[in-house]
């Protein structure tokens, strides 16, 4: 570089403009630094850098031998740079990408070599809303030559990766799901129903030894892990239920709703329900799963108008444009609205279970399998006046 | 006089579970936490049963099994399989042949002990059993 050559030109003029890095580029004291004062940068460097920062992609320049840093916002944000500060300003480009430097540092040099080149899939750290993720981009070094006519520095643009890289990479990600399904219902459930029997049986078997206050805790001992073990099985089973394909078909919804309400009907014979069905119409989806969805509800529907003098459920639906919209009302226990939010949360639960039974698992499920189908689920309620839920599927 | 039972599982509350199940039905037991112990206890040829694990260190569940089979001084007793509940019918169908059967865990307090019954001879079973 022939800084001998080099003409002042007021930075004020050339890097105008008020984004947080521009502003750090100029307030930025780079006398101190191998780049040296912003006053005697080269025009190739001017040049390189107004692309950069024009890219509206994550883009750097890395020049001269130490690498220093110069990049647009959208490179600092994906370095956590919150919008402040941009302290990798001038530092070492190999600084800021230390995890991922020694795969990249060929295709770097090669640049720094007069040769353009391109290194895919790179899997690197970067900053997403103040965690550092693994992600993969690809990254493209080009050459940039300075008034020497040797090359200066290395323009860096960071892409996001080929659709098949994304693939490969949430096929990862299924593969460590199930794996951590198979860890939760292998690793943790077993131990535990171990340790509900144990404590079962001391209390069982030996209680004429036990003083009262211990029975009472062993119990406490088993029921905690009785409940941690079901718990265990139901995020498996939605996990499962949830992954699972889907095998559509046409399916009779009026068919489906009216034999569930028999099945809820024989198990509580002694209870008097008025259940009202109206038009039912069909959609295309998969039976199982689409019975699962509204058995969840429906038994919902039973249980909690328990304790009305009248219970009365009611089942519609109609066409909306593309989707039916379904309508599951019933006259019970309902809820407050501020809490709607946490009703289709796993493990949420609306009253206390000693009121009633239930783990909090079904609406979540429901809505998982809902949304699976394109559809969404909502509901509408007031304490002690019943809940409406509505769901939308593609029809 | 009832069974001795050899157990070789790595799990200690498993272990803990079986051991205590089977005593309270008056069988004798021994333990072994490892395919290797596990194999040189049964050698020893005092078990009338051995339950053992299919995931231990070092010498797994069927290589326990094999190495007993082909061994000079076994004295054949049967051997049955502690499975996951997670196994599949293929799975379960590859260990015909190296065990004699299977008991699934987790370990069931209620049908634990009448589950190892058939495997005993009529003269040796716990006479609550």
């Amino acid at each position: 570089m022939r800084w001998d050559e080099r003409k002042e030109v007021n930075p004020a003029q050339w890097l105008a403009g008020h984004d947080f890095i521009r502003e750090s580029l100029r307030s930025t004291d780079w006398a101190t630094t191998p780049l040296g004062p912003i006053e005697g940068w080269p025009q190739s460097l001017r040049t390189a850098l107004g692309i950069c920062l024009q890219s509206p992609t994550p883009c750097c320049l890395a020049w001269g031998p130490g690498r220093s840093q110069l990049y647009n916002q959208a490179y600092a944000q994906l370095c956590g740079e919150a919008g402040s500060a941009a302290p990798a300003l001038g530092q070492d480009f190999a600084a800021t990408w230390r995890e991922a430097w020694p795969s990249m540092r060929s295709s770097f040099e090669c640049a720094q070599r007069a040769a353009p080149s391109l290194l895919g899939n790179q899997r690197v750290l970067i900053d997403r809303q103040g965690t550092r993720e693994e992600a993969i981009m690809t990254f493209s070094f080009v050459p940039v030559c300075d008034e020497s006519g040797g090359v200066g520095g290395v323009l860096v643009s960071l892409l996001d990766p080929e659709p098949a890289a994304l693939r490969l990479e949430l096929d990862r990600a299924n593969e460590e799901l199930k794996q951590l399904g198979y860890t939760l219902s292998h690793d943790l459930r077993s131990p535990l129903r171990t340790l509900e029997a144990m404590a079962h049986m001391v209390v069982t078997e030996h209680s004429p030894q036990l003083p009262g206050d211990a029975q009472a805790l062993l119990n406490q001992i088993a029921r905690g892990a009785k409940k941690l073990a079901d718990r265990i099985d139901a995020v498996s089973r939605v996990s499962r239920l949830t992954r699972a394909p889907l095998s559509r078909r046409r399916v009779d919804v009026a068919t489906l709703v009216g034999s569930l309400v028999v099945e809820l009907r024989n198990a509580a014979p002694e209870r008097h329900i008025d259940v009202v069905l109206g038009e039912l119409p069909e959609i295309d989806g998969d039976p199982e799963l689409l019975r699962l969805v509204f058995a969840n509800i429906l038994s919902n529907a039973f249980k909690f108008t328990r304790k009305v003098t009248q219970a009365r459920i009611e089942v519609t639906g109609q066409r909306q444009g593309q989707h039916v919209v379904y309508y599951i009302k019933d006259n019970g226990a309902g809820f407050e609205m501020q809490y709607a939010g946490k009703l289709f949360g796993l493990f949420q639960r609306m009253h206390a279970e000693s009121e009633f039974e239930g783990a909090g698992v079904g609406l979540a499920l429901a809505r998982r399998l809902v949304e699976r189908h394109g559809g969404t689920i909502r509901a509408e309620a007031r304490s002690n006046e019943g809940a409406t839920f509505s769901l939308a599927l593609p029809a | 006089m009832s069974a001795h039972i050899l157990i070789i599982e790595d799990n200690e509350m498993s272990l803990a579970l079986a051991e205590y199940l089977l005593r309270r039905e008056g069988y004798t037991t021994s333990t072994a936490v490892d395919g290797d112990t596990g194999v040189s206890l049964a050698l020893e040829n005092t078990a009338d049963l051995i339950l053992c694990d299919l995931d231990l260190p070092s010498m797994d569940g069927p290589e326990v099994a094999t190495a007993l089979r082909t061994h000079a001084d076994w004295r054949a007793v049967p051997i049955v399989a502690f499975t996951a509940a997670s196994m599949n019918e293929q799975q379960r169908r590859s260990l015909v042949g190296t065990f004699d059967g299977c008991i699934a865990k987790p370990i069931d307090p209620g049908s634990f002990s009448s589950a190892i019954i058939p495997y005993l001879m009529p003269t040796l079973r716990a006479s609550q059993g």
